[in-house]
Parts: structure tokens; sequence; C-alpha cells
């Protein structure tokens, strides 16, 4: 098959399941207790007003009609408006969306580097010191709520040492207006290194705290992953042949194992999203997490739709990517 | 002689292995003391986990000084804090009230005399820190059971049902768990305690619910493993019912997988109570919950960060111990599993 036409189908299906995830986030947003209209005009708003509101909202419609309207407004681009606010959702997206993202990247690539060196390494040196070690901790990673690793990265560093600041984005002081909303790389691009580095000082424990889970899963995917590679045929074969040891683990070993390490690291991306919602909490990052956690616990209705779809749709397209990436990196797999 | 000839089943040859790995023994020691201590609680637990002596209010660990871990050093936290200059501190106005400083109201830490002695300190209104993490345990045991159970019971009958159907009930069980899971199971959990209300008990039935497609996904696996085996072929062509079939000869042979998977899942069941406890949705203060602890605990950061640490540990060592145990008897089991 034509890899053109391999990626045009896995698009295609991503439309039911799209569909799938709006009806099923819409059913969520149904079961949610409370009225909007209520919700909107407040405690002592007349009955006829909240009847005119409740029809001017489509709630006075059957769900089938309900779900159509909610669905048309979606394909249109269109997800509300913040009952919270009074913003409309897409704004809101577009504007903490970054900061998650910007946090999630580098969350990712500290998982990602020390994961897979450290997977790496536990098992080109397997049963050594190193290989207990990185394994046993890594075991304590997915052990940890990351929240409280939060808490005592900050009674740490921020506290007791006064390095790195307790949370934000950016100091308060400073002023500095972001055109695409991801800070650090809109301030080194602007060349104000001052603000870049302030920055990156408000990134590094808020990463830290996120990356954790992903770091020690990628760890151990990495570990077992090389450790089953090197068990093959070809690589005895390899070895007999008198390729050195590094160019055998690094260019023989590595690009085979990396197939399964992949499918987790497009997994983790997946979760950061949901981790992103804890951490975003501990260290006051104004992102999608906190925006969607206060949403849900305000019964900002189309806060939590817009909010959900977007998290979850963001997770089926890393799922895209990642088969696609499979397609290229082992020619066998074809559907 | 005899001993070597001796028949020994999978389950006797798999505790074996089990018994053998160091992993494994330390992570079942973890895990029957925290049973033993959830169990015992109530005696082993010096004070009232709910009622503190408020002139005792935010006292450190009886030892804490002696690790140089003073109370009243300079730390640049303190400076802030009693200056009175305001901390950048987080503005949370979502989750609960802005986080607020609590300011010793008595006399200097050193001039207090404590009334009692506190092994983990005390929090802001005075109760042990220690009594109520060992309460905690009751709290994570439990709801880590009856999530797990939850998950469990809906998620084999529907794996079961794709696997051995196969067809369209596959793919419509299968493709509804996988949008089930696209959604973070941090979120989807939240979402149902929104959809229930907060409450341990809701915290409960939403972590079972999350957890169903990872079951279901794993017995549908094993399923399809031994569905088309000749054994399975031969009750059918036998006569054999779909039930008897699937009870006596599929669902015994997706034993060990399903085992392994109950074990990590009890992990990961007791981090998101937690989690949940944390964020205000799970069990309510002043239940002696560690999520919940933490919560409390993360207001007395800067004046007593004991409050969050000791919680927030019994946590990771309970989790740990599973994590251990999982791990364990997976390779014991020698089961392989899909990350």
């Amino acid at each position: 098959m034509k890899t053109g036409s391999y990626i045009l189908r896995r698009i295609l299906y991503m439309i039911p399941v799209l569909l799938a995830l709006s009806f099923v986030i819409f059913l969520i947003i149904e079961a949610i207790p409370g009225d909007p209209a209520q919700i909107m005009l407040g405690q002592h708003a007349t009955p006829e007003a909240l009847e005119r509101m409740r029809h001017s909202l489509g709630l006075d419609q059957p769900w089938l009609t309900r779900y159509s309207l909610f669905l048309g407004r979606l394909l249109k681009g269109d997800l509300g408006t913040s009952i919270l606010s009074g913003r409309s959702v897409i704004s809101e997206l577009a504007e903490k969306a970054p900061a998650t993202l910007e946090l999630s990247l580098f969350a990712l690539f500290i998982a990602v580097t020390l994961g897979t060196v450290a997977g790496f390494i536990s098992a080109w040196k397997q049963n050594s010191l190193f290989d207990y070690i990185s394994m046993f901790s890594s075991l304590v990673g997915v052990s940890i709520p990351i929240y409280w690793l939060g808490f005592m990265l900050i009674i740490l560093f921020s506290l007791t040492l006064g390095w790195l600041p307790t949370g934000g984005r950016i100091s308060a002081v400073i002023d500095f207006r972001s055109a695409t909303g991801f800070l650090l790389f809109d301030a080194m691009a602007s060349g104000n290194w001052s603000v870049a580095a302030d920055a990156a000082r408000h990134l590094v424990l808020p990463s830290i705290c996120l990356a954790t889970v992903p770091m020690a899963i990628i760890a151990r995917m990495t570990r077992s992953s090389m450790l089953e590679t090197l068990n093959q045929d070809y690589i005895r074969t390899a070895r007999a042949k008198g390729v050195r040891i590094l160019r055998l683990l690094c260019v023989h070993a590595f690009k085979n194992a990396s197939i399964p390490v992949v499918t987790v690291v497009g997994l983790q991306f997946g979760y950061l999203m949901g981790g992103a919602i804890l951490t975003e909490t501990v260290f006051s990052w104004p992102g999608i997490g906190r925006w969607l956690l206060d949403g849900i616990l305000g019964r900002d209705f189309p806060v939590i739709a817009g909010g959900t779809l977007f998290v979850a749709s963001f997770f089926v397209l890393v799922n895209l990517v990642v088969d696609v990436l499979y397609f290229f990196l082992d020619p066998r797999i074809r559907y | 002689m005899e001993d070597l000839f001796q028949n020994r089943g999978l389950w006797h040859d798999s505790w074996r292995r089990l018994k053998r790995s160091r992993n494994a023994r330390l992570g079942l020691v973890i895990v029957l003391l925290i049973v033993g201590i959830a169990v015992l609680a109530p005696w082993l637990a010096p004070y009232d986990p709910l009622h503190g002596m408020i002139e005792d209010n935010n006292l450190p660990p009886f030892w804490w000084g002696n690790f140089g871990l003073s109370v009243k050093e300079d730390r640049p936290g303190r400076e802030t804090m009693e200056s009175g200059a305001a901390l950048p501190a987080p503005s949370d106005e979502g989750i609960q009230e802005t986080t607020v400083i609590t300011f010793d109201q008595g006399p200097a830490d050193e001039e207090r005399q404590p009334h009692r002695r506190y092994l983990f300190g005390s929090d802001d209104v005075g109760r042990d820190v220690f009594s109520r993490v060992l309460h905690g345990a009751r709290y994570s045991l439990v709801i880590g059971l009856i999530s797990v159970i939850i998950g469990l019971f809906i998620g084999t009958p529907l794996g079961l049902a794709a696997g051995y159907w196969g067809g369209r009930i596959d793919s419509l069980i299968m493709r509804s768990m996988d949008i089930l899971m696209a959604i973070p199971y941090v979120l989807l959990a939240i979402l149902i305690v929104a959809i229930l209300g907060p409450g341990i008990w809701n915290a409960m039935i939403a972590i079972g619910i999350v957890q169903v497609p990872q079951f279901a996904r794993v017995v549908r696996g094993s399923v399809l493993a031994v569905r088309e085996l000749e054994y399975v072929q031969a009750a059918k062509v036998l006569g054999a019912s779909d039930s008897r079939i699937i009870r006596i000869h599929i669902l015994r042979n997706s034993l060990s997988p399903l085992i392994v998977q109950t074990s990590l899942t009890f992990a990961s069941a007791i981090l998101s109570a937690a989690a949940l406890g944390f964020l205000g949705l799970g069990a309510q203060p002043p239940a002696p919950e560690w999520g919940a602890m933490l919560a409390d605990g993360r207001k007395l950061l800067l004046s007593s960060p004991w409050a969050a640490v000791f919680p927030g540990a019994a946590i990771v060592f309970f989790v740990l111990g599973f994590n251990l145990l999982g791990d364990g008897i997976r390779d014991a089991l020698d089961v392989r599993m899909k990350h």
C-alpha cells in the first residue's frame, strides 16, 4: 500500500472516532447536574427569564435535537461562551493551550531524553548497580503522586533554597506580551533574554514534576525492549562479525527497540494532558488543566465540553502521529 | 528423588518464583504492613485523628531539630512570611479558597511547650499527623479494594464478550473502550465525580469506571489467545454451552493476566483516589484520607511542611508496595503485558 493512501485512511478513520467522542462528551455534559440557564442568570432570575434563556440555549428541545445543535456548532468551530468569564471558549482555549503545550513539551523532552538514556544504559549494563538503582527509582517514579512531588520540589528549591519560584509562568513585575502564547520561545525569538531566563526558571519545577511518571515508564520500556532485541539472532551475528559494542547497541539494537518506545511516548503525551491538571494546580500554571478543572467545579458547561473535547482530540491526534511513525519505523507494519 | 518428579501446578510454581524475587518479597512485606496498619489503626494511633489540641498547632516532629531541619532558621520562605511580604502565592480561585499562609499565632516555637509528643508533627488545628496517617491507610485500602472490584466486575464480562463472540459485539465494546480511553483517566474520573457529586463513595465508583477499559482489554486479549485452541474447539464440538466454555475453559486460562492487572490497577487506584481527595472531590475533610490531608497540608507548606510531607510519603510507600508486588507477580506468572 502506498504511504499516502495509508495516512489518508488513518485520517478518515479519525472522523467516526471524533464523532463518537463528541457524543460521549455530550452525554457527560447532559449528566452533570445543574441548569445552565440558572447558572448564567444567577439565583434571583425570574421564571420567565429562565424560560427564555432555556429556549435560546435550546434546552427545551429533545436531546437528539440538542446533540445535533451541539454538533452543528462544533463543526462550525463554535464552542460557545464560557458562563464564568463571558468570553468565547475558543479564545480562552487559544490563550491557555500554549501554556499547557509549552509545559508538556518540556516535560516530554525531559522524560524522553533521560528515560531512554537510563533505559539504554540499564539494558547495556544489565544487573549492574546502575541498572538496579535506575529500575528501582523508576518504580518509585510511577508510585509518586505528582502533586506531592510538586510540594516537595517547592519546599526544597523554592522555600528552603530560594532558587526557583513557587509557581506561575513569569514574575509579576515583568511586562511581556507574547504573540503566540509560548512565552519562552517568544522571548527567545525576540532576543529578550532576561524574560526568557525568568520564564525558563518558572518552567523548571513544573516540567520536572510532570515528567516524572512518563520518564519512569519510558525508562522501563526502553530497557525491556532493548533486552529483548539484544536476544535476537541478528545481534549475535553482528557480534560474531566483530561489530563494536556501542555501535551494535546504537545502530543495530536501538533502532529496532525504539518501536515499542514510540508507542509509549505517544501514550504518555496523552497522559501529560491529564497530569497537567494536577501539575498546573500545584504550580498555578495558567493552562488548560486548571482552566478545565475550574470549569468542571464551577459547572461551566461550554468550558467542560470544549476543554474535554480539545484534550481528547489531541490524544487521538497524537495516536495518529504515532501510527504514522510506526509505518516509517517498521516497514513490516501494513494494515 | 521423589521430589524431582513431584507434579507441581502453575500456582505452586508461580508462588515459588514469586518468593525468589527480591522485589516481590519487598512489595509483599510493604503491602502486608500497610494492611496490618489499616486494620490496627485505632489501636496503633497514639492520639485521636480527628480532634487535636489547638494550643499544640503547627508543631514540628519532636526529632525535627536533630537533623538540622530547624524551623526557625533564616530560610527565605520564613523571611518573606515574617516580614509579611506577599509571597508569589498560588492564586487558586478554582479549587480551594485562596491559599492561606498561616502565621504562628502562639509564642515562638522554642518557647512553646508541646503538650504531647508528635512523631510526624501536628497540623494547623493541632491534630497529630502520625495518627492521621495511620488512619489514612484504611481509606486507601478500602478505596483501592472497592474501585478495583468495580473495574474488574464490569471490565471482565465486557472483555469476555468482546473476545469470545468477536465481530460486531467486539467492535462495539472495544471502540467504546477506546473512546473512554481517549479522555485522560484523571479527567474522566473528575468528570464522573462531577456527575455523581463529590464524596468518597462516588470517588470509588468513578475510579472503578475509569479502570473498566483496561480490564476489558486485558481479558479480551487473553480470550483471543485461547479461543481458537484445540481444546476449546473440542469442547464446542462436544456441545458444551457458551457459558460453560467461558467459565471453565476461557476464564481460567485468562486468570494470570487478570491477576497481574488487578495488582497493578490497585496501585493506580490508590493514586487516583488520593488525587481526587487532593482536588477536594474525594474523601471530605476532616477525614484523614491521605489526598485530602495533602490538600490541607498545601496551605501549610511554609509553616508546617511536615503536614504535607508524611501523608504523601505514605502514599508513595503503599503504591510502591503494590507496584513491586505486581511486577513480581507478572514475572512469576510469566505474563507478557502490553503497555
